[in-house]
């Protein structure tokens, strides 16, 4: 007994630094190219306008992929190679995402609608649009969307300046239904605040949020048409970056990554938060990506990489260890995929916008769920960055990328002879038995 | 404290280095403030500290229950802190802080239960805190509920005695007080009713001086408040009390519009009247002096208009801090003049005063339950400036001057931070 006194605190201590043990190795990292699916429309003089994409996608029952395409014109100022005059002339304005989906029976994407049309955003230069999205494409059981804006930088508004007369109006949130093409458009539950995590509870037909400054939490009860704005609750003052994601398990909960390094449990039907006494794996101690089973099991990435499970049935949380293994190097994996069947965990890492630093790698890796062991599958060429990851039905995994594109072995390539960066959803068929994949 | 005899058993062992190693990594993520500002931030020297107010689930002050209602230095050289619990949490705290950590002090709920909030603090020349409690405007609202209403209290630094005054006004929360201790008198204002009303010290009597605002019932965002009820009560040398009200009037409907059964007037309600209460007078009277606003916004049904701070200036007048506009003013009870000094942000709701050490008024701004703006005027060129906001995500409600002049800058979210500022650095 007088062992454990130390042991278990030094084994706690040491089981945060340097989790499962499991570690890449850098000098053997096999590279991979998979097929690229650009994403379609908002094309201006004959040329895509897309340049980013940074959000989740989502699966719906017919086995289509939805995902996106945003310009990133906005308050950051990143026009993709165009001339930053143009924002004028564009006659839908300035910051603008176009819908797609994937159809695998196809093997083809499909322009589907256009963000600020669906939000009636009259855009312009100094009252930018939705540059992109930022959260969740969302769906339910019956195949209808849930999807809502964001303006890139438009924090630098929405916290400080969000009064001067000309802002980002705040991102907008829209019912989409595929197969009527009906589009039902809910306003803006935070002005001047974009949507970076967006969730919908079909039980109770409602849209949660968050928004990625302040990170105030929302609600928007979709039969009521009542919105409910909470305090920055999903706040973590730690981090220099800012909030991106929230979490819904299958009952309705929602939780939050809190200042004091736990978790924040929200009760939909009493409107109450109470604090779950864990602490989150990581020096960071948040999620940048979650996804939760049927069986309502919530798994979780971190902005440092660190993978932890979490049960709301009995409030146990499991460190799963570290995506790479090398917790300090700068890559950035805000993607998480769940294979139920197969048990396993899908991510790729990337950056956080701009080109691919070395270190960051890009790998794409699995983890076994039941042997708690990591697969590195490869460092997928071309990709700068990834936000969102879904595994369908069929078991193949589609990862919502940006960064350089590869038509066949061609790299595409703009007026000025330079490679562009562009949205598009890569598609992963893994294999049944891991090993043979490495 | 208690006393631990003997050699520490394995379980006391396990316990303790659980707890280092909890210190461990509270200590990680609690850094001094990030790189990461935004436009409109405070030079990141000037701010020495961040401390957590919440100690997390195992309490005291556990989340949901840090919310900062008040701040007053104390002669034991200690900042007496109140909290209110908010979005499910069911305690409120004393707290003490000297800039460097945070103490819990009491846990008032503990001594009144069904108190949720800690409204208002007041420190009398006895060294005693004197404060006034409240509870959710939800259970105001619910007609089934029990709530006894507001508890008059106070308590000693030194003895940690309190003292319980009893309830103020049955079914009502206190919405502030202020103490005229030459007298043994300490005024408060209920809520949501709105009724003046004191406490005699010696005979423990309360007096109800009837409504002096009638309750603005609004729901916004689902969540029910009241809207206009008093914030802020002034009282001078002299005993007077000074707050800010609506008036009530009637204007009649123009005889072309008045219908069969119809009314022939209607109520415009005009906020930011500035009204009186002599000692030993009955009922307050308008003293005439109007917090300055925006030409017509002192009656938009939307808006609140009224003094939402005040601080004792050196020569008798008030410091004060609009609700509507954010303006800084001066209040002048022996002339009931106003001096408006206008404001130096584009946003509203000058909610906190204090003098810092340099001799400089530090007020704290901002939306009502959003980004918080610090600002200081000069007392002596005059000069208003805008020093900005402590980090990205802080929601503060109230500063406070500590024992060596620095502005400590408190939060009112469910995990509280106390930010010091020191404009030396």
């Amino acid at each position: 007994m007088k062992k454990n006194g130390i042991t278990i605190p030094l084994i706690l201590i040491f089981f945060t630094a340097i989790a499962s043990g499991q570690s890449i190795n850098v000098q053997n990292i096999k590279k991979i190219r998979l097929k690229m699916y650009p994403a379609e429309g908002l094309v201006w003089k004959g040329q895509s306008t897309q340049n980013t994409n940074w959000n989740k996608i989502t699966e719906t029952p017919d086995g289509r992929i939805w995902f996106c395409g945003g310009d990133h014109w906005g308050s950051d100022g990143v026009p993709g190679g165009w001339d930053q005059s143009e924002r004028y002339e564009r006659p839908w304005g300035f910051g603008n995402t176009a819908i797609c989906y994937y159809d695998p029976k196809l093997d083809k994407v499909f322009y589907e609608v256009e963000l600020d049309r669906s939000s009636a955003i009259y855009s312009n230069a100094e009252t930018p649009g939705h540059g992109k999205i930022h959260g969740n494409i969302a769906s339910d059981s019956k195949g209808f969307l849930y999807f809502g804006g964001y303006m890139g930088s438009s924090y630098r508004h929405e916290y400080t300046r969000a009064y001067y007369p000309k802002s980002y109006v705040g991102g907008a949130i829209i019912k989409y239904d595929p197969a009527t093409k009906n589009i039902d458009y809910y306003g803006i539950p935070v002005p001047y605040g974009a949507t970076v995590g967006l969730y919908y509870d079909e039980v109770r037909n409602t849209v949660y949020g968050i928004t990625p400054d302040r990170a105030k939490f929302w609600r928007v009860n979709l039969t009521t048409m009542e919105l409910n704005r909470y305090e920055s609750i999903a706040r973590m003052s730690r981090l220099e970056d800012r909030v991106r994601e929230m979490i819904l398990d299958k009952k309705g909960y929602c939780y939050f990554a809190n200042d004091i390094g736990g978790l924040t449990k929200y009760d939909p039907d009493n409107e109450k938060f109470t604090d779950i006494n864990v602490l989150l794996p990581g020096k960071l101690m948040d999620f940048r990506a979650s996804v939760v089973s049927s069986d309502n099991i919530i798994y979780c990435i971190s902005t440092d990489g660190f993978v932890w499970s979490f049960n709301p049935q009995t409030n146990k949380l499991t460190d799963l260890g570290h995506v790479l293994g090398i917790p300090d190097q700068p890559h950035y994996t805000p993607n998480i995929a769940l294979d139920e069947e197969w048990g396993r965990l899908y991510f790729l890492a990337g950056n956080h916008g701009g080109k691919l630093l070395e270190e960051a790698i890009g790998m794409l890796t699995v983890l076994d769920l039941k042997t708690k062991k990591y697969h590195w599958i490869g460092s997928v060429e071309g990709i700068e960055g990834c936000f969102g990851a879904v595994c369908s039905k069929s078991h193949s995994v589609y990862f919502s990328c940006f960064g350089n594109l590869y038509r066949g072995n061609e790299i595409e390539k703009d007026k000025n002879g330079r490679p562009v960066t562009r949205p598009y959803l890569i598609r992963y068929n893994p294999p049944r038995i891991l090993n043979s994949a490495e | 404290m208690k006393t631990i005899k003997g050699k520490p058993s394995g379980r006391e062992k396990i316990r303790f280095f659980t707890c280092l190693y909890s210190v461990i990594i509270l200590l990680f993520i609690n850094p001094a403030p990030s790189d990461a500002q935004r436009d409109g931030g405070l030079p990141k020297s000037s701010i020495s500290k961040r401390l957590l107010i919440s100690n997390g689930p195992q309490g005291p002050i556990q989340g949901g229950e840090s919310a900062v209602t008040d701040m007053i230095l104390m002669q034991d050289g200690w900042v007496y802190g109140s909290t209110k619990a908010t979005w499910g949490g069911e305690n409120c705290h004393l707290f003490r802080t000297d800039g460097e950590k945070v103490e819990h002090v009491l846990n008032i709920t503990d001594k009144f239960p069904g108190q949720t909030a800690i409204t208002d603090l007041f420190a009398g020349q006895d060294n005693l805190l004197y404060g006034g409690t409240s509870t959710y405007d939800e259970v105001f609202d619910d007609k089934g509920s029990k709530y006894d209403g507001g508890h008059l209290f106070s308590f000693d630094p030194l003895s940690k005695k309190i003292e319980d005054f009893g309830i103020a006004a049955a079914g009502q929360g206190i919405n502030c007080i202020s103490a005229d201790l030459t007298r043994g008198i300490i005024y408060g204002i209920s809520y949501p009713a709105g009724h003046l009303f004191s406490f005699n010290l010696k005979t423990k009597t309360i007096k109800d001086f009837g409504e002096i605002m009638t309750p603005w019932k609004i729901k916004d965002l689902g969540r029910v408040s009241w809207r206009g009820v008093p914030k802020v009560l002034m009282i001078d040398d002299a005993g007077t009390i000074y707050f800010s009200t609506y008036f009530r009037k009637d204007i009649g409907v123009s005889t072309q519009e008045i219908m069969k059964g119809g009314a022939t007037s209607y109520s415009s309600n005009e906020g930011g009247r500035i009204y009186r209460l002599a000692s030993g007078d009955d009922k307050p009277v308008y003293t005439g002096s109007v917090v300055p606003t925006q030409k017509g916004m002192d009656s938009d049904p939307l808006y609140e208009n009224g003094i939402a701070s005040a601080i004792r200036a050196a020569d008798g007048g008030f410091w004060c801090g609009s609700i509507n506009d954010g303006f800084l003013f001066k209040f002048h009870p022996s002339t009931s003049t106003i001096i408006n000094k206008g404001k130096s942000f584009q946003y509203w709701n000058l909610k906190s005063l204090a003098y810092g050490g340099d001799g400089r008024l530090y007020m704290l701004g901002g939306r009502d339950e959003d980004n918080s703006w610090l600002l200081c005027y000069d007392t002596l060129t005059g000069s208003m400036e805008c020093l900005g906001w402590p980090d990205n995500t802080t929601q503060c409600n109230v500063i406070c001057a500590d024992k060596s002049g620095r502005i400590l800058i408190a939060e009112n979210l469910r995990h509280s931070f106390i930010w010091v500022y020191e404009s030396s650095r």
